[in-house]
């Protein structure tokens, strides 16, 4: 058995801890999806580039939030992954 | 082969291979909508056998649809033997088509859910063999594996979804194994083709709920 996250089981961790909240902290991402600081860099800037979430400044804090490209595809991947999980599949 | 269908049910068989063809084309899409997502080959390979299997029942619904028309067409003047025949070698013709589709997909689906890769077994050479009985038979030893691991799927975390699927490939078993008594009995025949569509509309159940907002 394969122990290891896919690729996309990080980022749909990353938008899971993103969309908790309106806005959501770096810190708090890694801490949800459990990632080190480079990797969950590397992760958001990836899902900004691709317009999944939006990096918002605050003052000196950064912040994060889902965008609507972001929620459809998490809504697409809720539904596949009870299309995987019903056929006893990992995502 | 028809002397087992009973004469009422004619047409309605290939009535419900329509559906399970449909209903099978649905699921590949879904499953090829998970692959694209996912870019895991064991989704892909539970698409194709998806789509293999639905090709097989798309083979036997047109000729046994194309059998039971000619039947009607020839037999309600006179039965015309060379006509009858011919519509006859077509029926076999798909049965074949049906019978390896079949069974590339139940070994395709086989595969995803074995636990090991690189393990084969040695079930090829059985086909060369296949005859009626034998394809169900195969059918049932291939099937036994993926309900036995969709039994523990379910048991593992219970919900809905799993549940139909594990309900779905049982219904699936029960089809193989009553077809593979129906020459006792037609009505074996017309309750192994019902529960086929138990089958297949479980899965679509599934979707439906899957695509729900």
């Amino acid at each position: 058995m394969n122990l290891r996250r896919s690729k996309i089981r990080v980022l749909v961790d990353i938008l899971r801890a993103v969309e908790e909240n309106e806005m959501t902290k770096p810190t708090h991402i890694m801490y949800k999806a459990n990632l080190s600081h480079k990797l969950l860099k590397e992760h958001l800037d990836m899902l900004s580039t691709s317009d999944f979430i939006e990096k918002m400044n605050r003052g000196n804090n950064v912040y994060y939030q889902i965008t609507e490209k972001g929620k459809r595809f998490m809504l697409q991947y809720r539904q596949m992954e009870k299309v995987a999980t019903g056929f006893g599949l990992t995502i | 082969m028809a002397g087992f269908i009973p004469e009422w049910f004619l047409g309605f068989d290939s009535i419900i291979y329509i559906f399970v063809t449909m209903i099978g084309f649905t699921i590949g899409a879904q499953l090829f909508k998970l692959y694209k997502l996912t870019g895991d080959k064991s989704h892909l390979k539970l698409h194709f056998g998806m789509v293999v299997l639905s090709m097989g029942f798309l083979a036997l619904s047109m000729v046994s649809g194309y059998a039971y028309l000619n039947f009607q067409k020839t037999c309600a003047v006179e039965c015309n033997i060379r006509v009858f025949d011919q519509a006859i070698d077509i029926y076999d013709f798909g049965y074949w088509v049906y019978y390896i589709a079949s069974l590339a997909a139940y070994f395709i689906i086989f595969m995803v859910y074995l636990p090991e890769r690189g393990q084969f077994p040695a079930i090829f050479p059985l086909v060369w063999s296949v005859g009626f009985r034998t394809f169900h038979l195969i059918s049932l030893f291939l099937l036994s594996y993926i309900i036995f691991r969709s039994v523990i799927n379910y048991f593992s975390d219970r919900n809905v979804y799993r549940f139909l699927v594990m309900f779905s490939f049982l219904a699936l078993g029960g089809y193989h194994a009553l077809l593979f008594f129906s020459t006792f009995d037609p009505v074996i025949y017309v309750l192994g083709n019902l529960s086929l569509l138990t089958a297949f509309l479980s899965l679509l159940v599934m979707v439906i709920r899957v695509n729900r907002k």
